[in-house]
C-alpha cells in the first residue's frame, strides 16, 4: 500500500508540521446518499402545526334538503340575525373550514438508517478535500494554499472575532467570508413575513477538536459556522445537499477522526462496529486505466490507413459497373443504338411515303365531291320535271 | 453508483497518441488504491468522478432556456464556457488552460494549472505582444499541456484580443 497522503497544518500563514490524512477524506462519495439523507434529515426539525380542529364547525348548521330552491349546503338555524340561512361548514362557505383542513398528525419526521447516515457524512466529508468540489460548490477558496484546510490548535483558544477575522485573511480564507456577508439579501417570497427574512451565502465551516474559545471567536462571522468535530451534521457538511462545504479543521480535529470514524480496515471507536465503506472501483481514474499496462497489452493497435470496403453498384444501372463485369456490353449496347437509328430511319421513311400517298387519294375525293356539288347545282329546262317527279318542297306551291 | 458510472470520455483528450494521457506515463502501477482520487499530488485525482458529481450541478453552470437549452460553465480553466467534460475547468482543474483578459482589460493573461499548487490553481502571465503573436502563445501554452485544447485556446484568445481592439478603438474618441 501506497504511503498516506500528509496534509499541512498551517500556522497563521505559515505551514509548520503535516498530520497523516485521515481514511475518511478518502470514503466513496455518493451525492445521490447524500442528497435523500439531506432531503429528510432537514424534515426532522419541524414542528407541527395546522388549523384548529373545530375551525369552520362551530355551528349546528343543516342541509334544507331539497324542494327550497336553494343549493344543499348546511345552512345556520335560526333567525333574527344575517347568519342565519347562510351557507356553512363547506370548504366554498364564508366562515366555512379549509379545503382538506391540516392536520397536527402529518408525518412530519422521517427514520433515516444509521447506516446511510453515517455513509452520507464520511461522503460530505470526503468531497470537502477535493478542491474541485468546493470550487463547484460556490466558495471562494483562490487564495487558500491546500484543501482540506488543518489549522494548527492555537486557533482553538482564540477567543476574539478580531482574531478570527485576521487568521481567516492569513489562510486565505476571508474572501469565503466576504462573499457570504456581501450576499445578504432579502427573501424572496412569503419567508420574509414568516421569520426567515433574509438569506445568505454559506461561508467555511470551522471545526474543532477542543473549545477553548474558537466557537465564541468565530461563531459572528457572516457565513461562518463552528461545529466540534464529535457532532460532525450533514446539514453542514452538504448544506442543500450539496456536496463540497469549505471546511476549516483544527489539527485536534483531524487527528480524532480516524477515531471517530475508523478505517476500511479499524473499526470507528464511537461508532459500535463501524468501519469505512469501500470503493466499488479500486481506481476511478479512466485515464489511468486506459492508460496502463495491464490494459494497453490487450487493446488492438490503432487502425491506420484502413481502406474501406468499395460501395457496391448496380450493373444493371451502372453502366461502368456492367462493362467492368462484361466487356462485350460495350459493342452489344452500340450495335443495339445503331440498329434502333437504323430502325427508326426505314421506320420515317415508310411514313412519309404512306402519308404522300394519302395526300394523293384526297385530292382526287376532294376534286371529286366538288364536281359531284357542282352537278347537283342542275336548273336547266328538265328542272320542273325532275322536280315535280322528286315531289319537293316547291312543287305543290306551283300547282297551287 | 457513481464510480460505476463513469465513462470513457477520457480518450478525447488523446488525440493520436494513444499512450500516454495527460502527459503522464502510461506505465502508471496501481498502488495506492484508496487514495485514487485525492493524494498531495492533485493530477491523481479523478477527474471523470468530479465530471459525474459536478455535470448536473455545480455553481458555475448557466442553463439557458433562450438558447435552445444550452448549458454553459462560468469557471475559470473553461476555455469554451461550455458545460462539457472536455472543457470543463472542475473537472480537469488539475490539467487545464485559462485564456482571460487582466482586469483592465487591456491584454491576455494565459494561464495553465500548476503542478506546484496544492489546490490546482491556475497560474501564467500577461501576454504583452501584439494581438497576433498573444493568439499565438494562447495555441503554444494550450498544446503543451491540453494539444485537445490548442484550438479553443487560439480561437478564445482571438475572440478577447479582437474585443480588445474594439474598446481600444472606441476608447480614445475625444469629447467634443
Amino acid at each position: 500500500m501506497a504511503s498516506r497522503p500528509l496534509v499541512t497544518v498551517f500556522n497563521g500563514g505559515e505551514s509548520q508540521e503535516q498530520v497523516a490524512l485521515p481514511a475518511v477524506f478518502v470514503a466513496p462519495i455518493r451525492s445521490d446518499i447524500v442528497q435523500s439523507v439531506h432531503t429528510h434529515m432537514a424534515k426532522n426539525h419541524r414542528q407541527a402545526y395546522a388549523v384548529k380542529a373545530k375551525a369552520g364547525h362551530q355551528t349546528a348548521a343543516e342541509s334544507w334538503g331539497t324542494g327550497r330552491a336553494v343549493s344543499r349546503i348546511p345552512r345556520v338555524p335560526g333567525g333574527g340575525t344575517h347568519r342565519a340561512g347562510q351557507g356553512a361548514f363547506g370548504n366554498m362557505c364564508r366562515g366555512g373550514h379549509m379545503y382538506a383542513p391540516t392536520k397536527t398528525w402529518r408525518r412530519w419526521h422521517r427514520k433515516i438508517n444509521v447506516g446511510q447516515k453515517r455513509y452520507a457524512v464520511v461522503s460530505a466529508i470526503a468531497a470537502s478535500a477535493l478542491p474541485a468540489l468546493v470550487m463547484a460548490r460556490g466558495h471562494r477558496i483562490d487564495a487558500v494554499p491546500e484543501i482540506p484546510l488543518v489549522i494548527s490548535d492555537a486557533a482553538e483558544s482564540l477567543t476574539k472575532t478580531k482574531a478570527a477575522v485576521e487568521l481567516l485573511t492569513q489562510i486565505g480564507a476571508a474572501a469565503d467570508v466576504e462573499k457570504a456577508k456581501d450576499s445578504k439579501n432579502l427573501r424572496r417570497g412569503k419567508g420574509k413575513m414568516r421569520n426567515r427574512r433574509y438569506v445568505q451565502r454559506k461561508g467555511p465551516l470551522v471545526i474543532y477538536g477542543n473549545d477553548s474559545g474558537i466557537s465564541r471567536a468565530f461563531r459572528n462571522l457572516p457565513g461562518v459556522e463552528v461545529c466540534s468535530v464529535e457532532r460532525l451534521n450533514l446539514l453542514q457538511l452538504a448544506p442543500g445537499g450539496h456536496l463540497g462545504r469549505f471546511c476549516i479543521w483544527t489539527k485536534s480535529a483531524v487527528e480524532q477522526l480516524d477515531k471517530i470514524f475508523g478505517t476500511t480496515e479499524v473499526a470507528s471507536l464511537q461508532k459500535k462496529g463501524y468501519t469505512l465503506p469501500r470503493h466499488m472501483m479500486a481506481t476511478g481514474d479512466l485515464a489511468r486505466l486506459i492508460n496502463s499496462d495491464e490494459i494497453q497489452s490487450v487493446v488492438q493497435p490503432m487502425k491506420v490507413n484502413k481502406t474501406r470496403a468499395p460501395l457496391k453498384k448496380n450493373p444493371l444501372r451502372n453502366l461502368g459497373a456492367l462493362l467492368k463485369l462484361n466487356p462485350y456490353a460495350k459493342n452489344a449496347r452500340r450495335a443495339e443504338l445503331l440498329m434502333a437509328a437504323k430502325r427508326a430511319d426505314v421506320k420515317a421513311k415508310r411514313l412519309e411515303s404512306a402519308r404522300k400517298e394519302r395526300a394523293g387519294v384526297k385530292k382526287v375525293s376532294k376534286a371529286f365531291y366538288s364536281t359531284m356539288v357542282t352537278d347537283s347545282e342542275y336548273v336547266g329546262e328538265d328542272y320542273e320535271v325532275f322536280s315535280s317527279w322528286l315531289a319537293t318542297a316547291e312543287a305543290p306551291k306551283q300547282e297551287a | 453508483m457513481l464510480s460505476l458510472t463513469v465513462h470513457f470520455c477520457a480518450r478525447r483528450h488523446q488525440g493520436p497518441a494513444l499512450l500516454t494521457l495527460n502527459g503522464s506515463p502510461a506505465a502508471a502501477s496501481f498502488v495506492g488504491l484508496a487514495y485514487s482520487h485525492i493524494s498531495s499530488n492533485q493530477a491523481a485525482m479523478s477527474s471523470q468522478l468530479v465530471w459525474e458529481l459536478v455535470k448536473k450541478n455545480n455553481c458555475f453552470i448557466r442553463k439557458n432556456a433562450a438558447v435552445n437549452g444550452a448549458v454553459f460553465s462560468t469557471e475559470a480553466g473553461n476555455l469554451a464556457n461550455k458545460s462539457s467534460y472536455k472543457y470543463s475547468g472542475l473537472a480537469n482543474r488539475s490539467n487545464t488552460v485559462d485564456v482571460s483578459l487582466t482586469p483592465a482589460g487591456d491584454a491576455l493573461v494565459l494561464s495553465k494549472s500548476s503542478k506546484k499548487s496544492k489546490i490546482g490553481a491556475l497560474t501564467g502571465s500577461v501576454a504583452k505582444k501584439n494581438a497576433r503573436r498573444s493568439n499565438h502563445a494562447a495555441g503554444a501554452v494550450a498544446s503543451s499541456t491540453r494539444p485537445d485544447l490548442k484550438r479553443a485556446a487560439q480561437a478564445r484568445a482571438s475572440a478577447l484580443t479582437k474585443g480588445m481592439r474594439n474598446t481600444k478603438a472606441a476608447a480614445p474618441a475625444p469629447a467634443q
